[in-house]
């Protein structure tokens, strides 16, 4: 719960302070969120569709 | 169930048509068959073209009033390819006629268990522009302990032969897209990510079981047995560097990095979703199904409502507003902005209802926490506001 308090109460914005790479995965999650587009059909990152069952990557 | 939130309803712009009410499988968990609700039986086999049609215009009239850009049409089951690829021709086909004018808006997809994918099934998908998902939950020794034939033998060989053709379209696009697998702890973790890899899926999700609180298994996997397994399944992924998505994994980690939107079964919003029955009739969600019978109808149909008469029904509201039907722990709860409070079919019993955490609560927090614990490792912190105000010091290509 520590945990994610100090998460989720670390200023209005993902910021990072770190230099190493990240992995792909967690790039396309900022990449989502910080172009406001994590709900966007359109988005090549972004599961197809609002129903658990059916998820398929284009 | 309903808390009215007094906003416009997030708009539906997934739609699961049930093309067929049957199944060429028997399958031990289904929520269709195997559960409370029983109403499939009552049910046409098929969808008829004219309840196709219908629907068709009741999505342009829909896509029109809510001024849409995108909506998805899922051909669901049953299994969709039960009546062959004359079934897909005439569903998809049909339904192409009667939005012809909102070409460019309306996408398809087909979720399927793959046992009965022919080269013409794959011609007729690659036509109408259909990508497909496959049921699969796991290794062959794993997977054929549940998704069974009539007859009680295992699915695995049909489904990957069904997965080779699809993935192998003759015109060298595939038509395959994915995974489902529905969790199974008694899968180690190295091995459930491994199969996945194995047989080069673009991408997968691992469900949770359609379970609720009197139907958990306590006995046999003890509170907490979900979020243990799915946070070693993590580890695993994100160390190996795979290009599979886990929808999940993906999910939680841009909710937690302040995004809003996530499905109907995790994160607080979500675009809406509706089920259309084989006799044309609007539902709520097919998984509710596990919770009583007839839990999922709402009344109106393709033939007597606009899609706009839908959207704001309580069971139908409750997966894409999720603060309309949470229960009150649940939205004091700091976990809300990214469990949502949990899939609504895993909030039920008999005694509340739906008006309770899920029956998955510590295992999402268990989830929840350690996929926000390897976030902070990174050097990653997250929005307070869930308005998402990403401003990572990353320079990324467009």
């Amino acid at each position: 719960m520590e945990e994610l308090d100090a998460v989720m109460t670390d200023g209005d914005s993902v910021m990072t302070d770190s230099t190493a790479p990240l992995n792909p995965h967690v790039e396309d999650a900022i990449r989502a969120v910080r172009a406001g587009r994590e709900d966007d059909d359109e988005s090549p990152f972004e599961n197809f569709g609002s129903h658990q069952n059916y998820f398929v990557r284009r | 169930m309903s808390r009215a939130s007094g906003t416009m309803p997030p708009p539906i712009t997934t739609f699961v048509v049930k093309t067929a009410s049957r199944c060429n499988l028997a399958c031990t968990y289904c929520f269709m068959y195997e559960h409370p609700d029983q109403s499939w039986r009552k049910q046409p086999v098929r969808i008829a073209r004219d309840s196709t049609v219908q629907l068709g215009l009741r999505i342009r009239e829909y896509v029109d009033h809510r001024k849409l850009s995108k909506v998805l049409v899922i051909a669901h089951g049953g299994e969709p390819l039960l009546h062959g690829p004359e079934g897909i021709d005439e569903f998809f086909g049909t339904l192409r006629a009667s939005t012809a004018d909102i070409r460019r808006v309306v996408s398809f997809g087909m979720q399927t268990n793959g046992t009965l994918v022919t080269p013409a099934v794959v011609d007729a998908l690659r036509r109408h522009g259909v990508v497909a998902g496959v049921s699969l939950d796991g290794p062959p020794e794993f997977n054929d302990i549940f998704r069974v034939t009539k007859r009680g033998e295992g699915s695995s060989p049909a489904v990957m032969a069904g997965v080779e053709l699809l993935r192998a379209d003759t015109a060298g696009s595939s038509v395959f897209g994915g995974f489902l697998s529905v969790a199974n702890p008694d899968i180690p973790p190295r091995q459930a990510f491994d199969h996945f890899e194995s047989v080069r899926s673009p991408a997968v999700d691992f469900l949770l079981p359609d379970f609720n609180h009197d139907t958990y298994p306590r006995e046999r996997w003890p509170i907490g047995t979900f979020g243990s397994w799915f946070s070693e399944l993590f580890d695993i992924w994100i160390e190996s560097n795979s290009r599979m998505d886990v929808r999940t994994f993906g999910c939680l980690m841009r909710l937690l990095l302040g995004g809003t939107y996530g499905y109907d079964a995790l994160g607080p919003r979500s675009r809406g979703l509706l089920v259309v029955e084989t006799d044309g009739s609007y539902h709520a969600v097919d998984s509710l199904k596990s919770a009583y019978d007839g839990v999922t109808s709402t009344g109106l149909s393709v033939w007597n409502a606009p899609i706009a008469a839908v959207e704001g029904h309580p069971k139908v509201l409750a997966l894409s507003d999720k603060a309309s039907a949470a229960a009150r722990v649940c939205l004091d709860c700091q976990h809300w902005s990214v469990c949502g409070g949990g899939y609504l079919p895993h909030r039920y019993s008999a005694a509340t209802g739906f008006d309770r955490e899920s029956v998955y609560c510590e295992d999402l927090q268990i989830l929840i926490s350690h996929v926000s614990a390897y976030l902070r490792a990174q050097g990653l912190y997250a929005s307070s506001t869930g308005q998402n105000l990403v401003e990572a010091s990353i320079d990324y290509p467009d």
